[in-house]
């Protein structure tokens, strides 16, 4: 993957600032909310690594290499990210909550997973923006293919952006039986049917969130992963034109 | 004191004309070869067509330019690209020695950006004498911006332009550097030596979107359809890209909210004080009502249509031929060089399979608990996308039309949707429904926890029918049918065939939760 960063910058307050020496900050300035970020954001994995840029308290700089000239009611774009062959990984996810049955299939989510690290990624640190990716089509030429913002990001991070979904890469969740076992505890069988009409195998990480603290799964077709109290995770490989199932039951309060 | 004012006048002038040094400014004025690949509107669903007056796809234009780059610092302005452009999106590449900065002006000429960027400078003014109808001309310096008035010096002093009760208009000699008609991309970059290089440029412009529509045909004995459909691609840009090689992605794909830039208003207001006494002024005066659409002007009009005509161009020599895989989504490659143009649609053929097999099904969703009510069932269309039904290829979303023949002429007989739907998947179309088939429960028999249920399915065709009911039993009950019955979706189901003007039964019973 080759990345490209560029820095916008727009003047809509009524005067052009001519030849100015223009320095960019990274960083929300008094906009405290405690840290919390409610969104399932990109960066699975923050990192711990420090970039070269120059910093000033939390804030990285952005300085403009030399003087511009910003008109009013210009938008100016200026490069600060130029990376060629950082390594990538294009990876399927489907999270189901909870008793979802999808009545249709729906398509798996596409992953785009790459690191900011210095040995093995960009090695820098990404100022908060938007993400766009572009593929080549069959004549080589760039097509997009989708785009993720992201937060400011520290360098070493590891991220995945969910760019769209696959067309070829299906998945179909049903709740096969739900059965009360006593006055306090229910049985839930969950089906996932997932389809791969790609002519390469896909392995999607299949998600069953809602799951919530004492919910214990009795039985399953393959070894899951409870990546936390809520979640649970399948690596589910679906050969080429082919299709795969998981079933799993729950021992659940609700 | 009239001398130093002058010379400070000059100097003004001076550094006006060039505002960014020793910089050469080079125009492209249009592509040499162009590609637009246009996207659907994200959230739209497949059962909703376009929305003409308000596109809400978008489009990846990529454009190659010949371009003559000066040696030394120079702005290379790239005209003639689509109105809806984010710049934040642009990707140049081509330039040998790379670029320093790129840049999207919001401005384009019109009356208040030609006032505007003429502050301080001299223009004519032509006054029509409303007692003589003389017209004279003088020149005078412009001393303010276009927002609510314009200023003028003249020989006489200041004023403001249509305030005093004469004809009068400001002429302009020249539109000053860097100001466009089209809307323009700029690029600042830096060239060791004078050369010719081909440029690349490629943005996503909003205000584009594009829709399959599947036509039908059933064959008499419903076994089979003669299946054919259209793309139509819509674009409401101001810019038309002419013999532009075009595509059109299936699939969904990301986006983010973007801030748009929007363009400057044309509109050049003039608001003089008020000639009347101080009592027929209200209190209040009302603001000035502001039109935020664009293309309405009040000195000068720019003609700018917002919708999309209704008219097409439709393609009917040629067929895209099959999708092709990009990352995880379908491009469909329209086999020609095409003019998308402005505001515009055109339509091009896309798939045409004979004989693709299909069977109508007739299904419902019933509550078993539902005593008394009865219900018509629903028309179903269904397949599977395989060469074994004469399908098998990667279907885009899109509103499916189906027709029969009678008596040598067409009938609407059905409309639904369909979804992005890959290769080796249940097709499923929701049609119409069917009031010949109904289904109707009644309670037989009940005791302290348990219901008896008949459900009785009746057709009145001559045709016996397939017909297929998911029971919706409400958790913790139970449902024991008579005989043994399959299930779909995690519900009961019952698939059975109705015979040609009969009835079919199931009796079941429903156990209720025991607390």
């Amino acid at each position: 993957m080759d990345v490209q960063g560029w820095i916008t910058l727009t003047n809509s307050s009524g005067t052009p600032y001519v030849n100015a020496n223009t320095l960019l900050v990274a960083g929300a300035v008094g906009e405290g909310n405690g840290g919390y970020d409610p969104r399932r954001g990109p960066v699975r994995q923050p990192g711990t690594e420090t970039s070269d840029r120059e910093r000033i308290g939390d804030f990285y700089l952005y300085p403009l290499s030399e003087r511009t000239t910003i008109a009013n009611r210009q938008t100016k774009q200026v490069s600060f990210l130029d990376v060629h062959n950082t390594p990538a990984a294009r990876a399927y996810e489907y999270r189901n909550a909870w008793l979802g049955t999808t009545e249709q299939p729906q398509s798996a989510n596409t992953v785009l997973r790459f690191s900011s690290s210095r040995e093995q990624g960009l090695g820098d640190a990404l100022p908060a923006g938007t993400v766009r990716v572009y593929q080549r089509d069959a004549r080589g030429n760039p097509q997009f293919v989708g785009e993720s913002n992201i937060g400011h990001t520290p360098m070493g991070s590891q991220l995945g952006l969910v760019t769209g979904q696959a067309f070829d890469v299906k998945v179909r969740a049903t709740v096969e039986r739900r059965e009360r076992v006593n006055g306090e505890r229910w049985r839930t069988t969950m089906r996932y049917t997932l389809t791969n009409a790609r002519p390469q195998p896909v392995t999607v990480d299949l998600l069953q969130s809602g799951l919530w603290g004492d919910t214990r799964i009795a039985e399953e077709s393959m070894a899951s992963e409870r990546r936390s109290a809520d979640e649970a995770l399948w690596h589910v490989p679906v050969p080429a034109n082919g299709e795969a199932s998981v079933t799993a039951t729950f021992d659940t309060r609700f | 004191m009239r001398r130093p004012r002058a010379s400070i006048l000059g100097l003004l002038l001076a550094l006006a004309a060039s505002p960014a040094g020793a910089q050469t400014i080079v125009t492209s004025a249009g592509p040499d070869e162009v590609d637009v690949t246009i996207y659907r509107a994200p959230g739209r669903a497949a059962r909703t067509a376009i929305d003409l007056r308000w596109l809400n796809g978008y489009a990846l234009i990529s454009e190659t330019r010949r371009i003559a780059i000066p040696a030394g610092e120079s702005e290379i302005r790239f005209e003639g690209v689509a109105g809806g452009i984010q710049p934040q999106s642009a990707i140049v590449t081509g330039f040998p020695d790379g670029i320093v900065e790129r840049n999207r002006d919001a401005y384009l000429l019109s009356a208040n950006s030609l006032i505007d960027r003429s502050l301080g400078r001299r223009v004519h003014l032509r006054r029509t004498s409303a007692a003589t109808g003389a017209v004279r001309e003088q020149e005078a310096v412009i001393r303010s911006g276009a927002d609510g008035a314009l200023v003028l010096q003249t020989s006489e002093g200041f004023e403001a332009l249509r305030c005093t009760g004469l004809r009068e208009t400001p002429i302009f000699s020249e539109v000053p550097a860097g100001l466009s008609a089209r809307p323009t991309l700029s690029v600042r970059t830096r060239s060791s030596q004078a050369v010719t290089a081909n440029v690349t440029l490629s943005y996503l412009a909003s205000g584009f979107d594009w829709q399959a529509n599947y036509i039908g045909n059933l064959a008499a004995d419903g076994s089979h359809v003669d299946l054919f459909a259209w793309v139509t691609l819509a674009s409401s840009d101001e810019t038309s890209f002419r013999n532009a090689d075009t595509q059109a992605v299936a699939g969904r794909l990301n986006r983010e909210r973007v801030r748009h830039e929007e363009r400057e208003e044309d509109r050049l207001q003039l608001r003089c004080w008020p000639a009347q006494r101080t009592s027929d002024i209200p209190l209040r005066r009302p603001e000035p009502r502001r039109d935020t659409r664009r293309g309405r002007g009040n000195l000068e009009s720019f003609a700018a249509v917002t919708t999309v005509s209704d008219e097409l161009v439709v393609l009917t020599g040629s067929r895209i031929p099959a999708a092709e895989t990009l990352g995880d989504v379908k491009l469909y490659r329209i086999p020609e060089p095409v003019t998308v143009a402005a505001n515009s649609q055109k339509q091009v053929a896309f798939l045409d399979q004979p004989n693709v097999a299909v069977q109508t099904v007739y299904r419902m969703r019933l509550d078993p608990d539902d005593d008394g009510s009865s219900y018509r069932a629903t028309r179903f269309l269904v397949t599977r996308n395989r060469t074994e039904e004469g399908l098998g290829m990667p279907l885009p979303a899109g509103r499916v039309q189906l027709f029969t023949t009678l008596g040598g002429r067409p009938i609407l007989i059905g409309e639904g949707a369909l979804d992005d739907r890959a290769v080796g998947e249940d097709v499923e179309i929701e049609l119409a429904e069917a009031p010949g088939v109904t289904s109707r429960i009644e309670e037989e028999d009940s005791g302290r926890d348990w219901e008896d249920h008949l459900l009785t399915v009746t057709n009145d065709g001559a045709a016996p029918v397939r017909y297929e009911v998911e029971f919706e039993v409400e958790e913790g009950d139970r449902f024991r049918p008579r005989s043994r019955l399959a299930r779909r979706n995690g519900r009961p189901l019952w698939a059975v065939t109705v015979p040609a003007n009969g009835t079919v039964t199931l009796r079941y019973r429903l156990v209720e939760a025991d607390d």
